[in-house]
């Protein structure tokens, strides 16, 4: 139970440490599970970065579920996930309910206009971020300008836009791949 | 509840690549149960910038919290990370082994333009929405948008933490407004 207990409290801490945005958390993961406890390898972080990239969900949440894993198989995996997860939801519930408490405050309103404009910016910031390293091509950028205005100007669900456009991609590596063997 | 779960569940199923990519589905999210709307999802995400931990789940924490209370914020984050944790768990090797194959690449290097344009479009929507009510109150939005932008983009200025310019604008907020 013990080394259990410690997967969790320091996943936790990690957590904590963990300011806007996953990939942040990675030279935490490396501090410590590399450097520290000498569980894991520079290599062993690669494929947690790959895998954390590569499936759903929340790279942080993907990346400690992998670690624990690794370490103490699926009770590991448990207590690492629900580790990250813990400081969040009480911070957070903790924010809502003041905010839901103060709420009738006029200020609070003229506050939160004042934070919904800086959000739009962040947005964009983060949009800038991933557009530098996902559209790389003229295929890519055609892909991103169609699935922005079909979203923007049609609200097709982007559940649907997502498969489409995954489906795509899988097609035209199958094409491309069939011509590489002929 | 049973919805919160399963919403969330999907959601936590279909976000590629960190946080801000829940962001569309929150919206979908949003314009299907009402529970919240366009404005608090910006307040939402706020929150989440300015919180430790990773931003998906302070995310749906709070969409949680704010539809059933303590016991939403757990469920709702559960349900994100659920899906993630299943394919993590199970697929961790095959995943490993199957990282160079090119027909996956295939489908990721499509998935994330589509996932960035998907966030793009949110980013159209909340710039359009910033201009809303009288004319003074547009403009007054449009020169702390351009203030924001100006720290943002100047050498002295861009590395401020995200949490103190969440500050600023907050206080400029209640300066300006009304």
């Amino acid at each position: 139970m013990q080394p259990m207990l410690s997967l969790f409290f320091t996943m936790a801490k990690i957590s904590l440490s963990c300011f806007g945005g996953g990939y942040a958390i990675l030279p935490l993961l490396e501090r410590e599970f590399i450097h520290k406890r000498n569980a894991i390898t520079q290599h062993d972080l690669q494929n947690i970065i790959a895998v954390a990239q590569s499936t759903p969900g929340i790279i942080s949440l993907n990346a400690s579920t992998y670690i624990g894993t690794k370490l103490h198989g699926f009770v590991g995996a448990l207590f690492a996930s629900l580790g990250m997860l813990f400081p969040p939801i009480c911070i957070v519930s903790l924010l809502s309910y003041l905010l839901s408490s103060y709420a009738f405050l006029p200020w609070v309103g003229n506050a939160l206009a004042g934070l919904r404009i800086c959000v739009t910016i962040l947005i964009w910031q983060a949009v800038f971020r991933l557009f530098k390293s996902s559209v790389l091509n003229i295929p890519t950028f055609v892909l991103f300008s169609a699935v922005l205005l079909t979203a923007f100007l049609f609200h097709i669900s982007p559940a649907l836009l997502l498969f489409s456009s995954g489906l795509l991609g899988f097609l035209v590596s199958f094409i491309q791949k069939q011509r590489r063997q002929n | 509840m049973l919805q919160l779960f399963l919403s969330f569940f999907w959601i936590g199923s279909v976000s590629f690549g960190g946080g801000m990519a829940t962001v569309p589905f929150l919206r979908a999210l949003s314009e299907k149960t009402q529970w919240f709307s366009l404005e608090e999802l910006s307040t939402i995400i706020a929150l989440s910038e300015c919180t430790p931990g990773p931003i998906g789940v302070n995310m749906a924490t709070y969409v949680g919290f704010l539809t059933h209370g303590i016991w939403g914020a757990i469920l709702a984050s559960l349900a994100l990370a659920l899906p993630a944790f299943i394919l993590v768990y199970f697929l961790a090797n095959t995943l490993e082994k199957n990282r160079n194959n090119p027909m996956l690449k295939g489908v990721f290097a499509a998935l994330t333009p589509a996932s960035t344009a998907l966030i793009a479009a949110v980013f159209c929507n909340m710039f359009l929405s910033i201009f809303h009510g009288n004319l003074e109150l547009q403009l007054k939005s449009l020169l702390l948008f351009v203030i924001l932008c100006a720290i943002t983009l100047l050498p002295k200025t861009k590395h401020l933490p995200i949490p103190i310019l969440l500050l600023f604008s907050a206080i400029c907020g209640v300066l300006l407004k009304l």
